[in-house]
């Protein structure tokens, strides 16, 4: 039902001629707002961006994080100097967090970026060319995810060498399929939408349709999988780290904390523990937000 | 005058709905009486709350957000606003049952109609006492019975069929025997054969106005088409807005409308037969029923508005007998509303 | 083709390949053979029940499907086998306008934005003479200016099919297919709709296909229809002569089903059955297993040829035929 002000002079002010955006983005902050989970996954998420942006330039004990060596100071427990404790050559394990967290988050989003890269097109030209390219596509997909994903990367990291930059490959590979699927069925449900008939009648070409129509309308499900997929690829570049094939020390990264942490367990058990925590919360945080998400782009939830 | 207290009787309802951009205020004041074996219908367009009307009747609306905020729903005296769920659980399908508008996502893709079908009559049974109640065997026979009375042909066959080897006009057939499975006194239809082709409409509606003859049954029946509500009921109320703006048999309804709404509407229908010369619609839309006008809900689209129809809300009045009109200018004259 | 004919189609067919159980395949024959002519400045009603084909002829007709076999003729030229630009091109003649104003629009673009596309992709106009004629256009469908940079969700049924409208005359098309344009409208906005697309008619010359399973309608609008049953043409000729004196046992069903605001209305007569699959089509005239002037075996084996009853009006019954 609308009724519009039959009587409105036609305003050209920029908040005017955006009045339905900028309510459309109040309805959805309205709806997430709703869900408390949501919320705690977004300060989870806001905080973890925001150390990552500025938290290095902050750390008490920035030459840490490049590994120097202070023995004198070595395994101590969490202290007033140390907040989260110090590791077996002396440094500070919250500076390393905190420093770990910029690398795990960038991975994570160029995990996630190349992914959709890959993933989106591949799964718009799926559905909505259909045929032998269709087939293609989707089999090729099958393959990849036939296997499971983190021994897949393992193996193309093993082959690759072990690096930051061979993780995030190995990442990025094993990552697209997933997204393919996903595009490929919103796009084949799109294809047949009247307004999409429609622009084909007004002699639109494939690529225009792909673009102006088909795309724009698979914002918010890629919108969805990406914020759950940040957490999720930051377990699996821990995941990796673990086992000594993703950075390699004395990097601070997580994972390859808790994997030299492990040994020190359980006497010492903040080394392990913080950067176990952290990634718990992260990874929690950009879960929430997704399912946040998922919430207020799902039409049944959406107030009138 | 008939002494008995009618079947249902709506008494000035007011519902709103609290949502995203407000309350909106979608029946103000919804009075009318359906008396026991009779048929009523309901006409309206889009926005005017007949379908609202009746699924608070049945009270399936989410209850937050939408509130009674005035008035009553007497069913044989009883005021369904004020009762229990549980209780509005044992009237539903017992007492009044529902036949939605579309067949196919009423029915369970997964299970056959005789599963279905048994699995309502089983669940009426729960009102019986223990020692009548139909076994398995009996539930069959009885899903039998109720597909031969909807003039389904081999039933038996169809209770192993699946809801998508039928079509639109028998799985709207198997949902009126569904409806029939707690021997209602008050059916609703509610859209019943919009999403039909017309050949099967006119079967569909054929069948239910025989089970009305037979069985005895009062009918809520709701339609945006007039055609489809003059076939099977002898009065209709027609709704704009969340109000009644008239109240009359059919006949005197279509031949002499008092309204000017829904003269109209009337004056809108394109005709089959003959020449309908330039159709006039009715200019403007709906009032935001946020905010909606203060008196009459039709007075910013009325050609025959009075200052008082901005200021106070018309009252309903008998114009002529058994015939209530909600407008300022009755009682009085007729008068003849010309669009554009 | 004569000069007067601005649409033929000839012997128009379609197959669809579905899938039946679970391996096979079988042929949906959704039209078969169908013969029709609009004259320019004409309107043609389609009218029919599910499985009628009708939609598919809309499609047919603007080159969203392709002919299994048959011919159309658009303007003196065979449009029947047209490839990527060519078909592009024709939107540039034929536009259609959809059924569900709800669904037409890409919720995500501004009206704006939907009634400028055809003129992007086929004319260089851009800036302030794109927004000029598109302004145009909203004045020809009655919108004020206020409904350019809104999105669909804002407006009401009517006026969204008002935009697609104005999107579907953008180029100056000859001819519009209207697929059930008001079905999705309320009876007072399609009363209003239909007096515009009348009045549109004249001012803009455009020639209508128009379908739609409401009779009343299609008297109200067209002159010349077309019954459609299981994807074949069982009578076609005036829309009133057709109305009041039907010849085609179909036809009479048809119109005696429709429900009328009047009182006491006698009932339909019975008719057998349900509509049939398009899968299982029965032999010989596709109507006979619900007919209720069904005459015997001639029925069953035969397809029933279209008699002309007179010029113009033309049936394909077998009731006709021994005459």
């Amino acid at each position: 039902m609308a009724s519009l002000d039959e009587s409105a002079p036609p305003a050209n002010g920029w908040r005017e001629r955006h009045a339905p955006q900028l309510r459309q983005l109040r309805l959805y902050w309205h709806t997430y707002r709703r869900s408390g989970s949501a919320m705690l996954g977004l300060f989870l998420a806001i905080v973890f961006l925001l150390l990552a942006a500025i938290g290095p330039a902050i750390v008490p004990y920035p030459e840490d994080a490049a590994g120097a060596v202070n023995l004198a100071q070595k395994l101590q427990p969490p202290s007033a100097a140390h907040w989260f404790g110090t590791d077996e050559v002396g440094n500070d394990i919250l500076t390393r967090v905190v420093v770990g967290t910029r690398l795990s988050l960038a991975i994570a989003l160029i995990i996630t970026g190349v992914a959709a890269g890959i993933g989106v097109p591949l799964g718009i030209l799926a559905g909505y060319r259909g045929g032998w390219l269709r087939e293609v596509i989707m089999r090729v997909t099958d393959v990849f995810l036939a296997v499971p994903g983190l021994v897949l990367a393992i193996a193309i990291v093993a082959a690759l060498g072990p690096s930051i930059v061979n993780a995030i490959i190995a990442l990025s590979l094993v990552w697209w399929p997933g997204y393919v699927r996903l595009i490929e069925s919103k796009t084949l449900s799109l294809k047949g939408e009247s307004y999409v008939e429609a622009a084909r009648l007004a002699g639109a070409s494939t690529p225009r349709i792909l673009f102006s129509h088909i795309l724009p309308n698979c914002l918010s499900p890629i919108l969805v999988k990406a914020s759950m997929d940040m957490g999720m690829a930051i377990l699996a570049a821990a995941s990796l780290g673990f086992i000594g094939l993703g950075a390699q020390p004395p990097t601070p990264e997580w994972g390859a904390m808790i994997s030299i942490g492990r040994n020190y367990l359980p006497t010492w058990w903040w080394y392990a523990t913080f950067p176990g925590l952290v990634i718990y919360l992260t990874v929690l945080g950009f879960n929430l937000v997704g399912d946040g998400l998922r919430d207020v782009f799902d039409p049944r939830s959406r107030g009138r | 005058m008939n002494e008995q207290i009618p079947l249902l009787a709506f008494d000035n309802l007011r519902l709103d709905i609290d949502t995203f951009d407000g309350r909106l205020q979608i029946l103000d004041g919804i009075t009318f009486e359906l008396a026991a074996h009779e048929t009523l219908g309901i006409v309206g367009e889009t926005g005017c709350g007949k379908s609202v009307t009746v699924r608070s009747l049945l009270r399936l609306l989410p209850m937050p957000p939408a509130r009674f905020t005035a008035g009553a729903i007497r069913y044989k005296g009883t005021d369904l606003t004020k009762v229990s769920e549980g209780a509005m659980r044992r009237l539903r399908g017992n007492e009044i049952a529902l036949i939605p508008q579309d067949p196919m996502t009423y029915l369970n893709p997964l299970l056959t109609i005789g599963r279905q079908l048994t699995d309502v009559i089983a669940a009426r049974q729960k009102s019986e006492p223990r020692g009548t109640r139909l076994d398995r065997k009996g539930q069959r026979t009885r899903a039998i019975e109720l597909l031969t009375e909807v003039q389904l042909p081999h039933p038996e066959r169809l209770l192993d069929a699946y809801p998508h080897a039928l079509s639109g006009g028998m799985r709207q057939r198997v949902l009126i025997s569904m409806a029939l499975a707690g021997e209602p006194a008050l059916l609703v239809a509610d859209e019943p054969t919009t999403a039909l082709d017309v050949t099967i409409q006119g079967q569909v509606l054929r069948l239910i106005h025989q089970l009305v003859e037979r069985l005895g049954l009062a009918v809520v029946l709701i339609s945006h088409d007039l055609g489809v509500v003059a076939k099977v009921c002898r009065r209709i109320v027609v709704m704009y807005a969340g109000t009644i703006v008239e109240d009359a048999p059919t006949a005197r309804l279509l031949e002499s409308p008092l309204h000017p709404y829904t003269q109209g509407l009337l004056k809108a229908i394109p005709k089959l037969h003959g020449d309908s010369g330039k159709l006039q619609g009715i200019p403007g839309s709906i009032p935001n029923l946020l905010d909606p006008p203060r008196g009459c809900r039709f007075y910013p689209r009325c050609p025959l508005a009075m200052d008082v129809c901005a200021r106070e809300k018309p009252p309903a009045v008998e114009a002529a007998p058994g015939h209530r009109v909600a407008c300022h200018h009755y009682p009085g004259p007729p008068v003849e509303a010309v669009y554009e | 083709m004569s000069e007067a004919l601005l649409l033929e189609a000839r012997g128009l067919s379609k197959v669809f390949e579905v899938r039946s159980g679970r391996f096979a395949k079988a042929s949906l024959k959704a039209v078969d053979g169908i013969d029709f002519a609009i004259p320019r400045g004409g309107c043609l009603g389609l009218v029919g029940e599910s499985g009628s084909g009708k939609s598919t002829v809309a499609r047919l007709v603007t080159g969203l499907h392709r002919p299994s076999a048959g011919s159309i003729l658009f303007d003196g030229r065979d449009i029947t086998h047209l490839d990527g630009r060519a078909r592009r091109d024709l939107g540039r003649d034929i536009q259609m306008v959809f059924q569900d104003p709800h669904a037409s629009l890409n919720p995500r673009k501004t009206i704006f934005a939907s009634i400028a596309e055809p003129l992007i992709i086929h004319t260089d106009l851009r800036g302030a003479p794109l927004r000029a004629r598109v302004e145009e256009l909203l004045d020809i469908v009655s919108l004020g200016r206020r409904f350019l940079y809104r999105y669909p969700h804002e407006l009401s049924g009517g006026q969204k099919q008002r935009v697609c409208i104005a999107r579907a005359v953008a180029l100056n098309p000859k001819m519009l297919v209207l697929d059930e344009p008001t079905s999705a409208l309320d009876v007072s906005v399609q009363a209003q709709m239909l007096e515009f697309l009348r009045s549109l008619q004249r001012e803009l010359n455009l020639t209508y296909l128009f379908i739609s399973h409401n009779l009343a309608v299609v008297r109200h609008l067209c002159d010349q229809v077309a019954v459609m049953y299981l994807g074949c043409i069982v009578e076609k000729g005036p829309t009133a002569q057709i109305f009041d004196r039907p010849q085609h046992p179909y036809t009479e069903v048809l119109l005696a089903s429709v429900p009328l605001p009047e009182a006491n209305q006698p009932d339909p007569p019975p008719l057998e059955g349900d509509i049939p699959s398009p899968l299982s089509l029965p032999g010989g005239c596709r109507f006979h297993p619900r007919c209720p002037r069904h005459i015997g075996p001639v029925c069953v084996d035969q397809v029933p040829a279209q008699t002309a009853l007179a010029p113009g009006h033309h049936v394909a019954c077998h009731l006709h035929q021994e005459r």
